[in-house]
């Protein structure tokens, strides 16, 4: 080593941060390690609250389903007395004017071979609904369905068979119209 | 153990804080570098950062922000002229503030290579890899630094006398 580079060493090595410097960056550095993970612990919370207001809306659909699948079986297996006697939709459709909305049947081909026998103005779900009954020429079995738009609280619901108490309640969705039908269970 | 890695980081901040003045040959400056550097490599990595990195931080943070900033030429070392005499210099007598007035005329790459090779005993090899430079290019400017700060200081030591050196104070000594 020459003697500049003992000068060089000498003075750099003379050279120190102020000890209140050195406080105040240990300290932000403490600070910056516990905050590091900030971001991810942030994410984390959002996917978190994400997943349980999902599992919140979806357990708020199915419930709604299982009432309006519910309330089907109880308005099937009350026999309330029809509002208008009718052997066709058109017929029917004139009798219940008060609908909003137009009846028309789902595509199964089961209504094909099955009487109708009148109708009646209900609600499913606090929605304006047709309580169509039908009958089966060959077993005598009743049927019923209903009717209403696809729209409001009803549009939250998912397509589902359910049995109870000794009735099979179909939900489904076609097109803008939300059907239930209920029957006896096989 | 706690006091142990107080002691080590305190040496760290040291070095980094002197490596800066290397750079940037400014007080305030430094202890700035040294701090941005140290809390983004710990907000990084959460733990406190080793030597090589540290240094090359600082390094990145003076690039961004002072050589943009101010402008401060970072480029090629171009050769300057050589002086005889060196002994001469090797026998005066320097103190320190001649030596921090001298370091602050050379340039911000030629005091790096100084520092990184008398303080820190870096080969030049492994300065050249810090700085992104060549060995040769290392090795030169290291020659011809030393010998530029011998013959100013050696000039400075007869024309001033270190009662005039003293008076000039270094950039951010206030």
């Amino acid at each position: 080593m020459t003697k500049i580079d003992d000068k060089l060493v000498e003075h750099f090595q003379a050279q120190t941060l102020p000890s209140d410097r050195i406080e105040l960056i240990l300290d932000a550095s403490r600070s910056a390690r516990r905050w590091r993970f900030a971001p991810a612990y942030a994410v984390a919370a959002m996917l978190l609250l994400a997943v349980v207001v999902l599992a919140h809306q979806r357990s708020l659909v199915t419930q709604r389903t299982s009432l309006a699948l519910r309330e089907a079986a109880m308005n099937h297996v009350t026999k309330l007395q029809l509002d208008v006697e009718a052997n066709g939709i058109d017929a029917l459709q004139s009798g219940l004017a008060e609908l909003p909305f137009d009846i028309e049947l789902p595509d199964n081909p089961v209504f094909a071979k099955l009487a109708l026998l009148g109708g009646r103005y209900c609600t499913i779900s606090g929605n304006l609904a047709a309580h169509l009954k039908f009958s089966d020429p060959e077993s005598q079995q009743q049927y019923s369905l209903f009717v209403t738009p696809y729209a409001g609280n009803l549009a939250e619901m998912e397509s589902n068979t359910v049995e109870m108490s000794g009735i099979a309640v179909n939900l489904w969705r076609e097109n803008d119209i939300v059907y239930a039908m209920a029957k006896a269970a096989p | 153990m706690f006091g142990k890695k107080r002691t080590s980081d305190i040496e760290f901040l040291n070095a980094g804080y002197r490596y800066a003045l290397s750079l940037s040959s400014n007080q305030q400056d430094s202890q700035d570098l040294v701090h941005d550097a140290w809390i983004r490599l710990e907000r990084r990595y959460g733990r406190s950062p080793d030597k090589p990195l540290l240094f090359r931080t600082i390094r990145n943070l003076y690039i961004d922000q002072y050589r943009r900033a101010r402008k401060i030429r970072f480029d090629e070392f171009v050769e300057s002229t050589m002086d005889a005499g060196l002994e001469s210099f090797e026998a005066s007598l320097m103190d320190a503030e001649v030596v921090e007035l001298m370091l602050d005329r050379l340039r911000d790459v030629e005091r790096e290579a100084l520092y990184l090779s008398v303080v820190e005993g870096y080969t030049a090899e492994e300065i050249a890899s810090m700085t992104g430079s060549v060995r040769g290019t290392v090795l030169s400017m290291l020659h011809r630094s030393k010998t530029r700060l011998r013959r100013w200081m050696d000039s400075e030591a007869e024309d001033l006398g270190t009662a005039d050196v003293v008076r000039l104070k270094p950039k951010g000594s206030e």
